[in-house]
């Protein structure tokens, strides 16, 4: 078998790098896998990154402690910046999201092999940020056991329901719906490859736990039929919903009459921001993995290069949008929408705004080249500044189209507390400890399917 | 004994996809149908070979979804319209399009519940036992290898020839152990049913199994539910040394009476510590109504509740302590009895008190003596009632002076 080293170097010009790298067969392929969860000797660096992110989640908490016990007064959030880091995180984390579903489902239905072994924590992905993006809504209001019936329709004797003609209720249904169901497929995928480790482990206890979570699946031909019909219907749903989800997100600004939201082009531009945020973060996942468990022939430069040029596809789609946004600002000769474009060039958020093109239109420009495409490090790095950018483009969109009312007099500026970034940076950190909690104990990449991409699956004639 | 139970199938095993597609191929094209191929991976060509082609999980799923749509619609329509209509610039309630997303997400929502489940349900999922794991080297089966099962209820068995089987790699009996429930499913089973069945014994409040008072027992030979002291029992008694008193129920203690007249005595030694016992109850359970002075203008009768006679008129100056103390114990006109808040010897510490408190506003009342040069403000004070009699069994000892 080859060295992880050359599988790394980048093949002659013309030549496409493997989805899986030479050598393997169906038995291989699976011990690597099933390896990381089965092994008895738990990397040491696991341990080092999973204490580190407990310690985030522990500034987490207290922040969420603290503002339960103070209010929301702990916040930057005034009149007339009503909305600041809840929503900006929110909108951050669910986009997040959206490329573990495309990668997921809509590259399924395209027929796009190579997804397969990305597609597993690509999809824990989606339901480790939705779960940091659920979390704002729920604290927002500082009262999270009022939550149930300000968010859901319950029949209460208090005889109050919600609006359901107002984007936010559409949203709690979009966001509820999309964790269901990106939860059931990721589930479902998991069935046979828990079949798998319940049949390689060697404890009782593991292969019992296992058992339980592979729910007797035996490989069964009739039931992989079946399975297969329930998958691909999955994919087919998942497809309109994701798109749908962001859309929601974007029309809680759009239907507002505020200018800098009140545009019809939200919705797409909210959903390719999303899935460029999204494989921004599969990068970001996957370049430190594959190197910290020599999974270079599973994740190969052909994932790195094709996450790549999907960023390279998004990014301009978001780049376009930003563009349209002025257009849009002078097209309307709205004097209040002119108003928001020269504020966000020359207001006192105009460097937010010039550090957010830099992010995600000038940076993602180095993704025309194939060395930047190729090479782990470079695309981590980039994938970080795109990161950071789409926080940033979040932040520009709420905070500078409220800090300027209608009125000079009711103008005001919007600095977020020590509260704020602790609560974000303490969903980073539990989002760490979800994935890495998942990659110790699940197969984090999807070993059946990997086993019918290998050449040795294929039945001859 | 392990030949003696029934076979469940023939099990072949195959160490790649090929072989075993063509060896269902010819066990399919032989006749045989009660069959199944064990892959590590979704092999088209095996569901084909065995005549597995369609299934119901498409309908199960646009099932789920039209629940999801009409539930989803429904939902908001009901609340909108009907239950909890917002009138918002006279649009109209029943605002369509409003609740596309909502119903859209219902309908993936429903579609995606109904095609996990429905895939489960179907396959016969969760089932922790089946026979085939009985085979030796079953476990391959989810990581390289392939097994090919046909099953002994399948009719063609029994006549099963050797030609189909010729290219088999490895030929195992498969014994067939009868399919049951597995201990810990019958355990959960068992465990919920008596979950219910402790849910079904509920006792409700309003119906608790005791006897109403005076209601009669079919248990009981007398036919009361009601029943004596066992003989013999001895009460709970609050002294020792007034036992003989509170033993007995028409007892002075308990009735404050000698025969019918209301005595003017305590039953037991007047001390400090009974007089500060009856003004603690007293500020407690009478001065809502009668005030901190006794004069009747408590805080409830200063809301409007119906004024009580102030104790500083003649009449209760007169009065007897046993008075007092019968009246705590079973009430007067518009006050109820206090027997349930007060103990016997608490009546009396009242009772006491009350004597107290007349004086405080009556100094002449407990003979006091008031030299005739000090001012005094109360006329009453000055020149008392003619017809005032001095109860001298009643005077307080030692200084007690309100």
């Amino acid at each position: 078998m080859p060295q992880i080293e050359e599988i790394d170097l980048l093949p002659p010009k013309g030549v496409r790098p493997p989805v899986i790298g030479p050598g393997h067969d169906l038995g291989t392929a699976t011990d690597r896998i099933a390896g990381i969860v089965l092994t008895k000797h738990t990397p040491l660096f696991w341990f080092a990154i999973v204490a580190l992110a407990v310690t985030i989640v522990g500034m987490l908490n207290t922040a969420i402690a603290y503002l339960f016990a103070r209010g929301t007064g702990i916040w930057g959030i005034n009149i007339p910046v009503g909305w600041g880091f809840a929503i900006v995180n929110f909108v951050w984390w669910i986009g997040i999201g959206h490329a573990g579903t495309l990668i997921s489902a809509i590259l399924l239905l395209f027929k796009q092999s190579w997804r397969t072994s990305i597609n597993r924590f690509a999809e824990a992905m989606t339901i480790f940020a939705v779960m940091q993006a659920g979390l704002f809504p729920l604290i927002h209001t500082g009262r999270p056991w009022l939550a149930a019936y300000w968010l859901f329709p319950l029949p209460l004797t208090m005889g109050v329901w919600p609006q359901f003609r107002s984007p936010l209720i559409w949203d709690v249904f979009a966001v509820s719906t999309y964790f269901t169901v990106s939860f059931l497929f990721w589930g479902v995928g998991l069935i046979p490859d828990f079949a798998n480790l319940r049949d390689s482990a060697k404890s009782l206890v593991v292969r019992r736990i296992y058992g339980m979570l592979a729910m007797g699946w035996r490989g069964s031909a009739r039931h992989w039929n079946r399975y297969e019909t329930a998958y691909m219907l999955l994919a087919g749903l998942a497809t309109p919903l994701v798109l749908s989800v962001h859309s929601v997100v974007s029309l809680d600004f759009a239907v507002a009459v505020v200018p800098g939201w009140h545009t019809t082009f939200f919705p797409p531009y909210f959903v390719a921001g999303a899935i460029f945020s999204g494989f921004a973060m599969v990068l970001i996942l996957a370049i430190p993995f594959r190197y910290l468990y020599n999974m270079q022939d599973f994740i190969t430069l052909r994932h790195l290069q094709n996450c790549g040029k999907l960023m390279l596809a998004t990014g301009s789609i978001v780049a376009y949008a930003y563009v349209l946004e002025m257009f849009i600002g002078w097209y309307s000769q709205d004097k209040y929408e002119l108003a928001m474009v020269h504020n966000r060039l020359h207001g006192p958020y105009s460097h937010y705004y010039f550090m957010l093109v830099f992010c995600n239109i000038i940076s993602p420009q180095s993704l025309w080249f194939n060395k930047v495409r190729s090479t782990p490090w470079m695309l981590f790095v980039l994938s970080c500044i795109v990161q950071f950018g789409m926080w940033l483009e979040r932040f520009v969109i709420v905070v500078m189209s409220l800090q300027r009312d209608f009125i000079p007099s009711s103008w005001g500026m919007y600095w977020f507390t020590k509260w704020d970034v602790m609560t974000l940076v303490g969903t980073m950190g539990f989002f760490t400890l979800l994935f890495f909690l998942f990659i110790r104990f699940m197969p984090a990449i999807s070993i059946f399917e990997i086993r019918a991409l290998l050449p040795q699956a294929k039945v001859k004639e | 004994m392990m030949t003696s139970e029934p076979i469940y199938g023939m099990m072949a095993e195959f160490d790649n996809p090929t072989d075993l597609v063509h060896a269902a191929q010819g066990a399919f094209d032989a006749g045989y149908r009660k069959m199944d191929a064990y892959t590590p991976y979704p092999l088209e060509e095996a569901a084909e070979a065995i005549g597995s082609h369609h299934n119901r999980v498409p309908l199960i799923t646009l099932i789920g979804a039209m629940l999801g749509m009409i539930g989803g619609y429904s939902l908001q329509y009901w609340v909108s319209a009907v239950n909890y209509p917002i009138n918002v610039g006279g649009k109209p309630f029943h605002s369509w399009p409003a609740f596309i997303p909502v119903t859209f997400e219902c309908a993936v929502l429903g579609a995606s519940l109904a095609a996990v489940f429905g895939m489960l349900a179907l396959n016969g999922l969760p089932q922790p036992y089946h026979p085939v794991f009985n085979t030796p080297g079953f476990v391959r089966a989810s990581r390289d290898h392939f097994f090919l099962c046909i099953e002994s209820q399948d009719p063609g068995t029994g006549r099963m020839r050797p030609g189909v089987f010729s290219r088999l790699s490895i030929l195992y009996k498969c014994r067939r152990c009868r399919i049951r429930t597995p201990a810990q499913i019958r355990i959960i089973l068992l465990a919920l049913g008596a979950i219910s069945a402790i849910a079904g014994c509920r006792q409700d409040m309003q119906n608790q199994p005791r006897f109403i008072p005076l209601r009669s027992s079919e248990f009981f030979p007398d036919q009361r539910s009601a029943r004596y002291p066992v003989p013999g029992t001895v009460p709970r008694l609050d002294n020792a040394a007034w036992d003989a008193e509170q033993l007995d129920p028409n007892s002075y203690y308990l009735t404050g009476r000698h025969g019918a007249a209301f005595g003017n005595e305590l039953p037991f030694p007047l001390t400090r510590q009974v007089l500060a016992r009856g003004q603690d109850r007293y500020a407690i359970y009478c001065s809502p109504c009668h005030g901190l002075v006794g004069d009747g203008n408590g805080m409830i009768v200063q809301r409007g509740f119906k004024h009580p006679p102030t104790f500083h008129q003649t009449r209760l100056r007169n009065a007897p302590v046993g008075y007092f103390y019968d009246i705590i114990s079973h009430g007067l006109g518009a006050m109820p009895d206090y027997a349930a808040q007060l103990h016997p010897a608490d009546r009396w510490a009242v009772a006491a008190y009350l004597r107290a408190l007349q004086c405080s506003q009556d100094p002449l009342m407990c003979g006091a003596n008031i030299p005739p040069d000090v001012p005094t403000v109360d006329k009453r004070i000055k020149t008392p009632s003619s017809s005032y009699t001095s109860p001298t069994a009643m005077q307080p000892q030692g200084g007690v002076k309100p």
